[in-house]
């Protein structure tokens, strides 16, 4: 018997006690130094994004302010301002002219808690995140939840049960979906009457489907794979065990990407639909230039991505330790 | 697949020459008004009808498509040139240019590129002269898409920075700016050909994405972006309105399909 072979393999965690650990081993990994130098590598991954996070939102204030027609306010149209009024809504810009000094001035306001406020809506920018994020957020869910499910269904059978057709079948869907824009497939759906959650599924669709395709293929010819297919072993286990558990980290890796590309895309789908979400809060400050809008929402989606990222290779390593 | 990929070559060579000699298909300026006339079904004088205001649906698509088949390879064409000189600096160059590049692709690429496509050109002004919008939606696209296409780039310049040749020619007293120019340049040419040809039809996509959000290319020059426009209003267009899209998706999927083994992400 071969000595490095388990002598139990039964005894083993199963795959799905390993994906339920992963969170608590990328943890430890962290604490005990067991990755080569995870301490450092972690400091220097928070330090990046921190930075990334912050040359963001200085990047969008330093856009905004040099963009023309900033500091112009519809209300100097108002005839029935005095001067001194009009001389007031001037006034209320001058804090913004200098991009340095308002970002420094902002993370100031930021890190005691208070995010600004959106000239162009009349709202605190707090308020209007919180009552706009659960949309977003339930609408990047269950677009990410649904292009996953269609990639998963029209990738998946194609390449480990050898469909040639529905390969085909697919390919087609995934090339009509990838030429179409994003604003073109919530026009296309909206007219048909779908769901907005189905409109990020399709826009997010053939690059998840592309993507899948690309891990799986190799994965189902590497040499165990076509032994265990062979030897007569049922699909289901052969695509769990051998095929979609050794890419497990490349899958995770994608998981990540779809955070980001789904916001791209809700952008969009909101600014079409009307639907009163981030995207749609994006699009209306950068129209009104809204310069505190703008920074808190470039700064949170760049810190959503380099965090997600983040996330998936910190679990690379900590899966690979489990195989 | 090859027959295929001929078809899909030949289709976009047709649509070519129609879009840049549209006076061989219509006699009609795509900005003349038929107010007699306006929203008219199809019939033989309008073989795509006229939309609200009388202009000449198929006169309009033929200079649409030329607008957007010119313009997008030449913004992929100025966003391939500030990839190929940032990420072969960044790969050839290392230290700190090496690591301010790669931050600034990090901090691009952690955005949505159609989030800051959509921030950038609303920030803009939009009431410009229709020709000017065209550069300015073009411009900013070729100018926002390098990051994808410099990583790898600068990936590749690395790998040849150690290479024989270029450790050969510096030995030779090769001036850096000339090794990078006469050697390492032309070794990643086959990246840069691809992301180029990779590049087009995503700008295709982002300016019609643009243009259907009222901010790509103005009025009353056709572009498939502001084309695409009535079909966001309330009222139910009929089915030619929908011929903007059609092509648009025949077009970009030819050229997914002459490029079937080049690959982008972005």
């Amino acid at each position: 018997m071969n000595p490095q072979m388990p002598s139990h393999p039964s005894r083993e965690p199963g795959p799905l006690a390993l994906w339920r650990a992963w969170p608590t081993r990328a943890l430890a990994s962290l604490a005990h130094s067991r990755f080569g130098e995870p301490g450092p590598r972690l400091s220097r991954a928070l330090l990046r994004i921190a930075a990334t996070a912050l040359a963001g939102g200085l990047l969008s204030a330093a856009m905004v302010r040099f963009s023309p027609g900033f500091g112009l306010d519809e209300k100097q149209l108002d005839a029935r301002l005095s001067r001194q009024s009009q001389e007031a809504v001037l006034r209320s810009h001058d804090q913004e002219r200098n991009p340095l000094r308002f970002y420094a001035a902002w993370w100031k306001r930021v890190l005691a808690g208070d995010l600004g406020f959106s000239q162009s809506l009349n709202r605190p920018i707090r308020e209007l995140l919180a009552d706009r994020a659960p949309a977003t957020i339930d609408l990047m869910l269950g677009g990410i939840a649904g292009a996953w499910v269609l990639a998963i269904v029209f990738s998946v059978p194609a390449v480990v049960r050898r469909l040639r057709r529905l390969a085909a079948l697919s390919s087609v869907f995934s090339g009509i979906a990838a030429s179409l824009p994003a604003a073109g497939i919530a026009i296309l759906l909206f007219r048909l009457g779908s769901s907005a959650k189905w409109m990020i599924a399709l826009v997010l669709f053939p690059r998840l489907y592309q993507y899948l395709r690309n891990v799986l293929q190799p994965a189902s010819g590497m040499p165990h794979v076509l032994l265990a297919r062979a030897k007569g072993l049922r699909w289901q286990p052969l695509l769990w065990r051998h095929i979609l558990w050794p890419a497990r980290a490349q899958l995770i890796a994608l998981a990540a990407v779809s955070i980001n590309m789904a916001f791209g895309a809700a952008v969009a789908i909101e600014a079409i639909c009307d639907i009163p979400g981030l995207g749609q809060l994006a699009w209306k400050a950068a129209a009104a230039r809204d310069l505190p809008v703008l920074v808190v929402l470039t700064v949170m989606i760049a810190l959503l991505t380099q965090m997600s990222n983040l996330v998936a290779d910190l679990s690379t390593p900590a899966l690979r330790s489990q195989s | 697949m090859k027959f295929i990929r001929h078809l899909a070559e030949t289709l976009l060579l047709a649509l070519l020459l129609a879009a840049v000699w549209p006076g061989a298909l219509t006699r009609t300026p795509y900005d003349r008004q038929f107010r007699e006339l306006p929203n008219a079904p199809v019939s033989r004088q309008f073989p795509l009808g006229t939309d609200e205001l009388g202009r000449d649906r198929l006169s309009r698509l033929l200079y649409g498509t030329r607008v957007s088949l010119l313009a997008a390879p030449a913004a992929a064409l100025l966003s391939t040139i500030l990839a190929a000189l940032v990420g072969g600096l960044a790969g050839f160059l290392g230290g700190w240019f090496d690591r301010a590049a790669v931050a600034a692709i990090d901090l691009m690429l952690s955005l949505p590129w159609l989030f800051l496509l959509i921030i950038v050109r609303a920030m803009l002004p939009l009431n410009v002269p229709a020709l000017l919008s065209v550069l300015v939606t073009f411009g900013l696209i070729g100018l926002l898409g390098w990051p994808s296409a410099a990583r790898i780039v600068r990936a590749g310049c690395r790998t040849l920075r150690c290479s024989g040749l270029v450790l050969q020619a510096r030995a030779c007293g090769l001036p850096k700016g000339r090794v990078l120019l006469k050697h390492v340049l032309p070794n990643v040419r086959p990246i840069l050909t691809a992301q180029f040809r990779a590049s087009i039809p995503i700008y295709i996509l982002a300016e019609a994405n643009l243009g259907l959000l009222g901010l790509g290319v103005a009025d009353p020059l056709p572009s498939w972006g502001n084309l695409l426009r009535p079909l966001e209003s309330g009222l139910a267009p009929d089915w030619a309105a929908w011929a903007p899209l059609i092509l648009m998706l025949l077009v970009v999927s030819c050229l997914y399909l002459t490029q079937s083994s080049e690959v982008v992400v972005r």
